[in-house]
């Protein structure tokens, strides 16, 4: 097999690839927005502990 | 195993073991993708009908399997959630729902992209589509409805209720080739009977199970996370577990 049939997959190269690229779409972007709001829950929250503090002292 | 039971359900501890668990759980789920996507894409022979647009499968039937299992995890929280008052169980069912309906979406159109070629058209009103396309408008329901309460604990209530009643439709999507006669073909893998499917493709398609499994164990920790900060606003644990160091 070579790269070209590989990347043909015999004919039905459009079809496999673009469902493997939504496939990664997917997945990489449940992981990135997973990741990225978390983060934002956690500078939020460090936000309302700070202002917590401030307004005991 | 109740004592157990109480501690994973204390926001803290549940927490703590989600940010401890998740690059375990991200790693392995990266380790069995690369073997399974080389066995799927270079090993296993092209299918003898469809060629090799049946490696479409390797993605597919994951995703698939992922948004019926993805629901039967949130309505079983969502059940938990609501019988004994567990709220972090509520969160960990809030935090399933978008995971769950973008593997429903992905289901739909890597499905589609396969008819195309297979059945000669993108879309069927088949039993099987259909089924799964209601999936996902369980999954958009769902989070339409907790959009739309201001307060948490009436959100996680009544949505609890849609995700246990709408749990009816994950046996209607898994067995619609079974029940009816459907355009789809049967699953490959039962657990009745030995599978219709030949070794050497059965093993990728298994290991990319295993690993969108992991990748949404993977998901839902930092998902679970974003959801306790968000819930428990002035707790003292809190300080402790987020302080800039």
């Amino acid at each position: 097999m070579t790269f070209k049939d590989f990347i043909s997959m015999s004919g039905y190269g459009a079809y496999v690839w673009s469902s493997y690229a939504l496939a990664l779409v997917v997945v990489a972007g449940n992981l990135w927005s997973a990741r990225r709001g978390l983060r934002e829950q956690i500078v939020h929250a460090r936000r309302r502990l700070q202002i917590n503090k401030e307004a005991q002292s | 195993m109740w004592l157990w039971f109480h501690r994973l359900a204390s926001p803290p501890y549940a927490y703590r073991l989600a940010e401890r668990l998740r690059p375990w759980f991200f790693w392995s789920a990266v380790i069995l993708t690369a073997l399974g996507l080389y066995g799927g894409l270079v090993l296993a022979p092209p299918d003898y009908q469809q060629k090799d647009a049946f490696r479409i499968i390797y993605v597919h039937a994951p995703s698939g399997s992922m948004s019926l299992m993805i629901y039967m995890v949130m309505a079983t929280a969502a059940a938990v959630g609501i019988i004994w008052r567990i709220k972090l169980a509520h969160a960990v069912a809030a935090a399933c729902a978008p995971i769950g309906a973008s593997f429903a979406a992905l289901t739909l159109v890597t499905g589609s992209i396969w008819g195309k070629p297979m059945w000669g058209t993108w879309w069927e009103w088949d039993p099987r589509l259909t089924s799964e396309l209601i999936q996902l408008f369980l999954y958009l329901g769902y989070m339409a409805l907790r959009a739309s309460f201001d307060d948490t604990a009436r959100a996680d209530r009544a949505s609890a209720i849609l995700a246990i009643v709408g749990a009816v439709n994950v046996p209607i999507v898994r067995y619609s080739v079974v029940w009816w006669n459907s355009l789809h073909q049967a699953p490959s893998i039962s657990k009745m009977g030995a599978p219709s499917i030949s070794g050497s493709m059965l093993w990728p398609l298994l290991l990319m199970i295993a690993a969108f499994m992991l990748y949404f164990a993977a998901i839902l920790c930092d998902r679970v996370r974003s959801e306790i900060l968000r819930r428990e606003r002035n707790a003292n644990w809190l300080a402790k577990s987020i302080a800039t160091s």
